[in-house]
C-alpha cells in the first residue's frame, strides 16, 4: 500500500501517437496435471504503447503470472500471437533469488550484456555500463562489489531493474516487484519507475495484486479473473467507477478503502472446472439467468449513458458482464453502482 | 584459516582423525619412492615370511615383517598407497566428469532424454556393484587401468542422479530463468549459472566415489581382475596372502587395515561434508 499522497508524481499523460512496443492476441495457455487441465489463461489480449504502464491485477491464481510468462517468452502460448519490438526483461518478485548468488553487483547488473556479447568477463566498456545503470536506478556506486545477499530487499530490486534496463529495452515486466517490501521501500521502488519511465518513455507492464501500488503506477489495468480479462480502461476510470461487479468486489475487499457493498462471496472456482457461463456467475450477486449458460466477451462500452463517464472515456473501456452490457446498451445508469 | 581448521578438528574430532589419516596416506604414498625403506618388488634372500616388530623372530630391517618371497611389507604398503589413491583419485575424477555431464543434460534438457538417462542408470544400479565392475573386466580383459575403469563405470548412475535432482531444481530459479529470457544458451547456463550452485553435493559425491573407488578397485585385485603382480597393490597383496592367513596373519592384517583405514576415513568425511551442506538432513540425524 502506498500513501495516496504521492500519487502525483504518477499519471503523466503519455504521448498521444506514440507506438505500439507489445501487442498479444488472443493468448491461451493450458498446463497438464493430474487427472485433467489447467486453463491458466483462456483467450487474453494485451495491447501496450510506448510510455505507457498497464496494470494486470487480479487474485492469486487467476492467471497473472503465466500471463507474464507468455508475454516475456518464457513459456509458448498454446495459441494467440505476440508481437513485440524488443525482447522484454522481467523482474521478478522474488528479488533475492532471481539474482546469481556468487556474483558481484557489477556482474549482475549487466548479465543480459555479457549473454548477448557472449562474454564470459567483464571488459572495462562493460564496467562503466554497471556503473552507469547503477546511478539510474539510484545504486550507491560502492555497492557495486557486493553479492545479493548482502544487499537488503529494495536495494536489490533495483539490482534487478538496472539489469532488466541494461538492453535499453522499451518495454520491461514486472511480477509483483513490491509486494516482497516494506511500505516505505516499496513507495522508493515505484517512484524510481515512473522517473525512468518518464525519461525514456518506456513502457511498463505491472502485474499486482494490490490496487493502490497500481493506482500509483499505472495508466491502464486490466482486471483478470480465472485466466480472462474482465474490464480494462484506464485506471483512474476503472479503480474509482468499476463497471464489472468483479473489479468492484477487489476493490470493496482493498483494507485501504472504505468497505464497499459488493464484496465477493467465496473462493474463485477451480481452474479446473470448465464452465458453461460466466466465470464469476457462481460469486456474483448480480447475477441473472444468461450468466451461468453463456460466456460473455470483452465488449467496448459504446453508448455510454454513465454521466460521469465522457464519450472518450468510455470507448476506451471494456467490460466482460452480460448485465452490464445489457444496462449500457438500454441506456440505464451503471448496472452494479452501490444504491 | 588455521584457527577455523583446529576448531574443526575440536568439535568432529572423528573427522579430524579422517583427514589426518587421509592426508598421512597421501604423503606416504606420493613419496613412497623416497620413503619407502625398499623398492615394492625388491626381494631379501633368506628372509622369507618374517614376521611384524611386535612378535619373536622380528628382523629390525624389516618393520612390518616380510611376505613369502622376501618382499619388505611396509615398502609395498607405502608404494600401495600411491597405487590405491591414484586409482581412487581416477575413479571419482572420471565418475564425476561423465555423471555430471550425463546428469546435467538429464536435468536440464528434461521429458525423454531424461527419461532414457535415468532408466539406464537405474539399470546399472540394479547390478550388484561388483557384479558390473567384474563385467566390464571381463570385456576389456584384467589391469589396474582397466579396473579403475570399471569401477568408474559402477559409480556414474550415482552422480547422474545427484546431478541431475540438483539441476532439476536449480534451473526452476528466477535466475536461470532471467539468463534464459535474456537468450542465454542452454550450456551456458548450465555451465556459468547452475553448476557453481551445485558444486557441494558434487563434492559429496566425489569424496564418497574417491573411497568406493579404491574399495572397488581392491576388490577386483583381490580377485585377480585388477593389479597384475608383482604391483603393490593393497588387493593384489592381500589376494598375495590369503594362503597364509592362517600361518602369517599380519600379511592380511596390514593391507586390510590400511584398505579400512582409508575408506572409513573417506566416509566419515564425505557424511561430514553432506551434514554440512544439508541442513535439513543434519537436524534430522539430531547432529550438530
Amino acid at each position: 500500500m502506498v500513501d495516496p499522497s504521492t500519487e502525483r508524481t504518477t499519471a503523466q499523460p503519455a504521448a498521444t501517437s506514440s507506438k505500439v512496443v507489445l501487442k498479444a492476441t488472443d493468448l491461451t495457455k493450458s498446463y497438464r496435471v493430474p487427472g485433467g487441465y489447467v486453463r491458466a489463461v483462456r483467450g487474453i489480449s494485451v495491447e501496450l504503447k510506448s510510455g505507457r504502464t498497464l496494470a494486470i491485477v487480479g487474485e492469486s491464481g487467476c492467471g497473472k503470472s503465466t500471463l507474464a510468462r507468455l508475454l516475456v517468452g518464457l513459456e509458448l502460448p498454446d495459441s494467440g500471437i505476440t508481437t513485440k519490438s524488443s525482447l522484454i526483461p522481467m523482474v521478478f518478485q522474488d528479488s533475492l533469488g532471481s539474482l546469481h548468488p556468487r556474483r558481484r553487483v557489477r556482474q549482475l547488473i549487466v548479465e543480459p550484456i555479457l549473454i548477448r556479447d557472449r562474454l564470459i568477463r567483464m571488459t572495462p566498456e562493460i564496467e562503466t555500463l554497471a556503473a552507469d545503470l547503477a546511478r539510474r536506478v539510484g545504486l550507491p556506486i560502492e555497492y557495486l562489489d557486493s553479492f545479493a545477499h548482502e544487499l537488503s530487499g529494495g536495494q536489490r530490486q533495483r539490482v534487478n531493474i538496472a539489469r532488466a534496463l541494461s538492453l535499453d529495452p522499451s518495454v520491461i515486466l514486472l511480477d509483483e516487484p513490491v509486494s516482497a517490501l516494506d511500505v516505505s521501500i516499496q513507495a522508493q521502488i515505484l517512484n524510481l519507475l515512473v522517473d525512468l519511465q518518464n525519461q525514456k518513455s518506456l513502457a511498463i507492464v505491472f502485474i499486482s495484486h494490490d490496487l493502490s501500488v497500481v493506482r500509483h503506477l499505472a495508466h491502464d489495468v486490466q482486471v483478470l479473473y480465472l485466466g480472462q480479462v474482465v474490464e480494462e480502461g484506464p485506471v483512474e476510470k476503472v479503480l474509482r467507477e468499476p463497471l464489472h461487479p468483479y473489479t468492484a468486489a477487489l476493490l470493496a475487499s482493498d483494507p485501504a478503502l472504505p468497505a464497499g457493498p459488493t464484496a465477493s462471496v467465496g473462493e474463485p472456482p477451480s481452474p479446473y472446472e470448465v464452465l458453461p457461463g460466466c466465470a464469476y456467475a457462481k460469486r456474483c450477486s448480480f447475477a441473472e439467468s444468461i450468466c451461468s449458460q453463456n460466456i460473455p466477451k470483452l465488449e467496448k462500452i459504446t453508448n455510454q449513458k454513465t454521466p460521469s463517464l465522457t464519450q472518450a472515456d468510455a470507448e476506451s473501456r471494456a467490460v466482460a458482464c452480460f448485465v452490464v452490457q445489457r444496462s449500457q446498451r438500454e441506456g440505464h445508469e451503471n448496472a452494479i453502482a452501490p444504491g | 584459516m588455521l584457527m577455523r581448521a583446529g576448531r574443526f578438528f575440536i568439535n568432529e574430532p572423528l573427522v579430524g582423525l579422517a583427514v589426518t589419516i587421509l592426508i598421512a596416506m597421501s604423503f606416504l604414498g606420493l613419496f613412497a619412492a623416497w620413503l619407502a625403506p625398499y623398492g615394492p618388488a625388491q626381494t631379501f634372500e633368506g628372509a622369507y615370511s618374517l614376521p611384524p616388530f611386535f612378535l619373536d623372530g622380528y628382523d629390525d630391517r624389516f618393520l612390518l615383517g616380510t611376505d613369502d618371497v622376501g618382499r619388505d611389507v611396509l615398502s609395498r604398503l607405502m608404494h600401495g598407497a600411491r597405487v590405491s589413491l591414484l586409482a581412487g583419485l581416477s575413479v571419482a575424477v572420471l565418475s564425476i566428469s561423465i555423471g555430471v555431464c550425463l546428469g546435467a543434460v538429464a536435468g536440464w534438457r528434461g521429458g525423454l532424454t531424461e527419461a532414457a538417462i535415468l532408466r539406464t542408470m537405474d539399470t546399472m544400479m540394479a547390478l550388484p556393484s561388483i557384479l558390473l565392475a567384474i563385467v566390464v573386466v571381463t570385456i576389456l580383459g584384467p589391469s589396474l587401468v582397466n579396473a579403475v575403469i570399471a569401477a568408474s563405470v559402477t559409480a556414474i548412475p550415482g552422480v547422474v542422479r545427484v546431478v541431475r535432482a540438483a539441476i532439476a531444481e536449480e534451473k526452476r530459479k528466477p535466475y536461470a530463468l532471467s539468463s534464459k529470457l535474456y537468450g542465454a544458451s542452454g550450456p551456458r547456463i548450465v555451465i556459468l549459472d547452475l553448476m557453481p550452485n551445485i558444486t557441494a553435493p558434487i563434492l559429496v559425491q566425489a569424496t564418497l566415489g574417491f573411497g568406493d573407488g579404491i574399495l572397488n578397485v581392491a576388490a577386483l585385485g583381490f580377485l585377480g581382475l585388477g593389479a597384475r603382480p608383482p604391483m603393490a597393490e593393497w588387493g593384489t597383496m592381500l589376494a598375495d596372502a590369503r594362503a597364509f592367513v592362517e600361518s602369517q596373519p599380519w600379511l592380511v592384517t596390514a593391507p586390510g587395515l590400511c584398505i579400512l583405514a582409508v575408506i572409513l576415513s573417506f566416509n566419515l568425511l564425505g557424511d561430514s561434508l553432506r551434514d554440512r551442506f544439508d541442513p535439513k538432513l543434519r537436524s534430522r540425524r539430531g547432529l550438530t
